[in-house]
């Protein structure tokens, strides 16, 4: 008899299975959304038989337990040794033939499923009391956790060896205020860690982590999103992850509801006009990617002196800017303001307003 | 005129010039893109080019392309549409790596269809666009306004058309609203053949100070066009049945002219 274990909740709706034209096909199913099935391995994996089927024989839906995901609930097929291997040959093949012909180019739908389904059934066969679960080689795994946002944030948390995948999908992922407030802490440790990196990979997962950070953070992380742009002795931060920060916190300005203050928004400020005052410079405008850097270093800056009503920054920072003559970037900054003046519209109408009078600014030149 | 369509003689294309593709043997345009070759090349029908486009995802990528349309920019224009490429390079990483990991369902969360770009927000942290919205916002950084907002509107089966192979998710809601066409039917859709025929005008009305945005009609999703007000010479089985039965018509309408003169003329 297989092992039982005490069942941990699950939530049905999502492990809800059901069949699809069932025994010529021999497909098993089931598990976090449509059609697919976790990989699992063998030796990990307790299985416990919940039901057989009342119309078709030697089908049956047992549960497993797994050490990642909990209880995960499935379709099996009762086959004999010599019919499970002919399954696994017919999946390989489909395998070989997905890895061959990309799966978008076959017209029949039922063909495009089965093949992406190949890399995804296991398949069940009764041996000695012992349900087993075959893993398919070289697969490439849909991480189920990846698409529910307590399993993206169990894996930030944990500090798992997913964690990076798990930054990658959290950028995609719907959180809600209570989930945010834990992604932030998760996020914010994860930058503080790795802002300095040159690690490309390591890079790419940073970006994902800052836009998802700047867009979903309150004025209280304003200062240690300040931080993060200072370069520390000797290491600097790296100018693509520079730009992810600068980019991403004109966003965070333009895009949400601001309330700030002179006090509170001392140490970004700072941050800012160093940025701006490094790169608004005809040599450094056309080097790598320090135009987008600088445009939206000068937009953010001047949002926030809008914001808390220093006009008087707001002229002197406008002047300096256009004394560096470069006409072409000015444009692009003339561009943007007008651009973000009709995006905050219907977020703030004030600043809206305000950044349509800044882009007139740059547009006449002395 | 700035455009055409790419066939075995060599045409030349430079960067950041559109270039759109069709569904294969018609002239219904289905993608759009941007040149990313570095230097001028000559190039023609089988020749794959380097370029850079929304596929989904945003990729740089080699391809071949059926027409091309060349606005003239000049270095300060191209020197502004980098700087809008750069700033999406890491987003763009960020997505292939999301794609590798998970399977290339997810090459669509930087794309949506309408409206043909989307700001970032909490949620989707990251400008979202069409294939035409990535191409126009671009050209957009450089001042130049491809396509007026007003254009032919489109019902959830015309779109069936113009994106073939995506059944699946337009038969989906969820999808449907991720891509911004679950309301409001039928849409003002951006088009890849609308961009091909707005490249196909004079320069001057294209990029400059007379520069003005290109409206489309009904049949500018083909290129070259099949709208009525635009078309030249298009040779289809109804144009030049048409044409005949016009023909014949003014025949008949010129012997019934002279028919009725000589009748004046004759005394009763």
């Amino acid at each position: 008899m297989a092992k039982t274990a005490s069942r941990l909740p699950y939530d049905a709706k999502k492990f809800d299975s059901h069949f699809h034209e069932p025994s010529d096909k021999l497909m098993i199913w089931g598990g976090g959304g449509p059609l697919r099935f976790q990989n699992i391995e063998n030796s990990n994996a307790i299985f416990n038989r919940v039901e057989d089927s009342t119309c078709l024989n030697r089908i049956c839906t047992f549960d497993v337990l797994t050490p990642d995901d909990g209880w995960l609930r499935g379709i099996g097929i009762e086959i004999s040794e010599i019919d499970r291997e002919r399954l696994l040959a017919l999946f390989e093949q489909f395998r070989a033939e997905q890895l061959r012909v990309p799966t978008e180019l076959h017209r029949d739908i039922r063909v495009k499923e089965l093949i992406r389904l190949s890399s995804h059934v296991n398949v069940a066969s009764r041996y000695r009391n012992q349900v087993e679960v075959s893993k398919p080689e070289d697969e490439q795994d849909h991480p189920i956790w990846s698409q529910s946002a307590d399993g993206v944030l169990d894996r930030l948390e944990k500090k798992s060896s997913e964690l990076e995948n798990a930054i990658l999908f959290a950028e995609t992922t719907e959180f809600t205020p209570t989930q945010s407030r834990r992604l932030l802490t998760a996020l914010h440790r994860y930058i503080s860690d790795n802002r300095l990196s040159k690690d490309e990979e390591t890079i790419t997962v940073l970006g994902s982590a800052i836009r998802k950070f700047a867009l979903n953070m309150s004025e209280d992380h304003f200062d240690a999103y300040a931080s993060w742009l200072v370069n520390r002795d000797a290491v600097g931060v790296c100018p693509t992850v520079e730009l992810e920060l600068v980019k991403a916190f004109c966003w965070r300005c333009t895009f949400d509801t601001l309330n700030v203050t002179t006090d509170s928004v001392n140490q970004i400020e700072n941050a800012l006009n160093d940025v701006v005052r490094s790169y608004v410079n005809p040599r450094v405008l056309v080097t790598e990617c320090f135009a987008s850097t600088a445009l939206h270093a000068i937009i953010s800056l001047l949002i926030l002196l809008v914001k808390t009503e220093r006009h008087d920054l707001v002229s002197q920072n406008i002047k300096w800017i256009k004394n560096v003559r470069v006409d072409w970037f000015l444009e692009l900054v003339h561009d943007d303001l007008s651009r973000y003046a009709r995006l905050t519209w219907d977020i703030d109408e004030h600043l809206s307003m305000e950044l349509g009078k800044l882009q007139n600014a740059f547009s006449s030149h002395e | 005129m700035s455009a055409g369509r790419l066939d075995g003689t060599p045409k030349s294309v430079h960067r950041f010039n559109v270039l759109t593709q069709s569904e294969t043997d018609t002239d219904l345009m289905t993608h759009a893109l941007l040149c990313n070759e570095s230097d001028e090349r000559q190039v023609c029908s089988d020749d794959r080019i380097r370029v850079v486009h929304m596929g989904p995802p945003l990729l740089t990528d080699k391809e071949e392309v059926h027409a091309f349309g060349d606005a003239n920019l000049s270095d300060v224009q191209s020197r502004k549409i980098k700087t809008f490429l750069d700033s999406r390079m890491l987003e763009r990483k960020a997505e292939k790596k999301r794609c590798q990991l998970a399977g290339t369902d997810y090459r669509k969360a930087q794309y949506c269809i309408h409206p043909e770009s989307m700001k970032p927000d909490r949620h989707t942290p990251f400008w979202r666009f069409s294939c035409v919205g990535f191409v126009t916002e671009a050209y957009e950084a450089a001042r130049i306004v491809l396509l007026d907002k007003a254009r032919p509107l489109m019902t959830l089966d015309d779109l069936r058309v113009m994106f073939p192979g995506r059944d699946d998710t337009f038969d989906d809601p969820k999808e449907r609203k991720r891509l911004g066409i679950d309301e409001g039917s039928p849409w003002p859709i951006a088009l890849a053949g609308y961009l091909m025929n707005a490249m196909n005008r004079p320069i001057s009305e294209i990029n400059g100070p007379n520069a003005k945005p290109y409206r489309p009609v009904v049949g500018d999703e083909y290129f070259p066009t099949r709208s009525l007000a635009n078309r030249q010479n298009v040779s289809t089985p109804g144009a030049t049945l048409k044409r005949l039965l016009s023909r014949k018509l003014s025949n008949i309408r010129g012997s019934m002219t002279r028919y009725q003169k000589k009748r004046r003329r004759k005394p009763r």
